[in-house]
């Protein structure tokens, strides 16, 4: 801990230093020169200077991840590979990523025994309009946070999909009829949650009572709202930030840092087992 | 054509789509019921037709239980010979509790107990069971959109046209309601 927070004032001390030194090159520049040459010199070292605070906290960022996250998740049976992330196919398997999107990213994947999580980010150019009417583009983030796939012990032949409750025409006037939205017998579990599959036999043997229950003591305790049953595998997301954005750079690196940079894992070991636990009770 | 004409088309062409939607939506809910208690039926089934291997399996170590194998042997012919679905409903009950009392009194016969064949096939009815709970639950739910389109407005209007009537739910009895394992009965 104590390597890496020296690692961390290096970094700090190298963007403050930039920071002073990039405004020192801009006065002298422009005060001192009326050349275009000087002005390009002091752009260029301006640019040389930034280059060198940018790689000192990559540098300060891959280090924590060397130092800190791959040994303490090494520790738990868990593998990190920062540079790998879930395709786009598996992201869109999951079924629980319903918009459109121009781009997606993914990276920071985890590897345990039966779970995997990466961070995914989905974004939309969108074309937006000022008040004086001039167009311009803006990319709008769809999606950013972490897609949890875990194994399941009850394998499903088609999907089951889990998502927060919404209004229904046809609860109010039958005029429509959705084959696939499954209407459970549990009123509370209905308030919470809408069930979508091809199968209303399957659904209700996945989700019988005592699941139910379970789900709605997740919801309640760890705010789950999204679940996809596909074959043997659960699918979930949570938005929150990519490890390397929680890593602190003004201040200390210490236990409840790590945790909560960590929480998708532990959030992830916990869904884990209280899923599957589910069926070790009945 | 004059702007009135215009919304009479307009308005009769939305009446017309409104019918169409609310036709589709009975035939939905109706088709769905039936498609229910077809999967309740084929599952009760299966579990008819898991009987033959249980008694082979217990009757070696279960020799007191000769009444209670000969009942279950007779209930499940009764099944498979009668076509009165309300009757199969009643005789299906029937075998419902006497398979229950079966696996009660397996607990006497620790040999059967450790079988490794029985125990595949105890995890074979519980899962069963599971899924013909998770089908009468799907057809009570299929009814109760039913009835309820029947019964609300407008749909009401047509299902009397069609002279649709009230279904009835299947009655869950209320160990049922607590979701029955039967590896529950095995518990030391």
């Amino acid at each position: 801990m104590q390597e890496i927070n020296q690692l961390r004032k290096v970094a700090l001390f190298k963007v403050i230093l930039a920071v002073i030194l990039v405004c020192g090159v801009a006065y002298l520049t422009l005060k001192f020169s009326k050349l275009w040459w000087h002005y390009a010199i002091g752009g260029v070292v301006a640019l040389l200077i930034i280059g060198m605070a940018i790689s000192a906290v990559e540098y300060y960022k891959s280090q924590f991840i060397e130092r800190i996250l791959k040994p303490l998740l090494k520790s738990n049976d868990l593998y990190f590979f920062p540079e790998e992330g879930f395709s786009e196919d598996v992201a869109l398997s999951s079924n629980l990523f319903d918009f459109e999107y121009d781009d997606y990213d993914s990276h920071s994947l985890v590897v345990g025994r039966d779970f995997r999580l990466a961070y995914v980010e989905f974004t939309k150019e969108e074309e937006e309009e000022d008040s004086k009417g001039n167009s311009y583009t803006t990319t709008v983030t769809k999606f950013a946070g972490f897609l949890i796939v875990l194994k399941h012990k009850r394998m499903v032949k088609n999907y089951v999909i889990i998502r927060p409750s919404s209004f229904h025409l046809s609860d109010i006037l039958p005029v429509t009829y959705d084959k696939t939205r499954i209407k459970m017998d549990n009123p509370e579990f209905e308030k919470i949650f809408d069930v979508y599959s091809k199968d209303q036999v399957e659904a209700r043997y996945l989700l019988d009572h005592s699941y139910m229950e379970l789900l709605i003591q997740l919801y309640n305790k760890a705010d789950i709202k999204y679940l996809s049953f596909i074959k043997d595998l659960v699918f979930t997301k949570i938005e929150y930030d990519d490890f390397t954005q929680n890593m602190p750079l003004l201040t200390p690196v210490n236990d409840k840092i790590i945790q909560k940079i960590l929480f998708p894992v532990e959030y992830a070991l916990f869904l884990k087992e209280s899923l599957n636990g589910g069926f070790n009770e009945r | 054509m004059h702007l009135e004409n215009w919304m009479y088309w307009g308005g009769g062409f939305i009446l017309l789509m409104l019918v169409i939607m609310m036709y589709n939506s009975l035939i939905g809910r109706k088709n769905m019921v039936e498609n229910m208690y077809g999967a309740v039926d084929a599952l009760l089934k299966k579990r008819v037709d898991m009987i033959p291997n249980l008694i082979a399996s217990v009757k070696e170590y279960m020799k007191h239980e000769r009444d209670l194998l000969t009942k279950i042997t007779e209930l499940r012919t009764q099944i498979l010979q009668t076509t009165d679905e309300n009757q199969k409903i009643e005789l299906e009950s029937r075998l419902s509790g006497y398979l229950k009392n079966l696996m009660v009194n397996v607990e006497n016969y620790p040999q059967l107990r450790a079988s490794e064949n029985f125990i595949q096939l105890q995890n074979a009815i519980k899962d069963v069971e599971d899924q013909i709970s998770a089908a009468r639950r799907a057809y009570n739910q299929a009814v109760t959109d039913y009835n309820n389109a029947i019964e609300m407005f407008p749909t009401n209007l047509m299902a009397l046209m069609m002279g649709w009537q009230r279904k009835k739910v299947f009655e869950i009895p209320e160990d049922e309601r607590k979701n029955i394992n039967v590896s529950d009965y095995f518990k030391e």
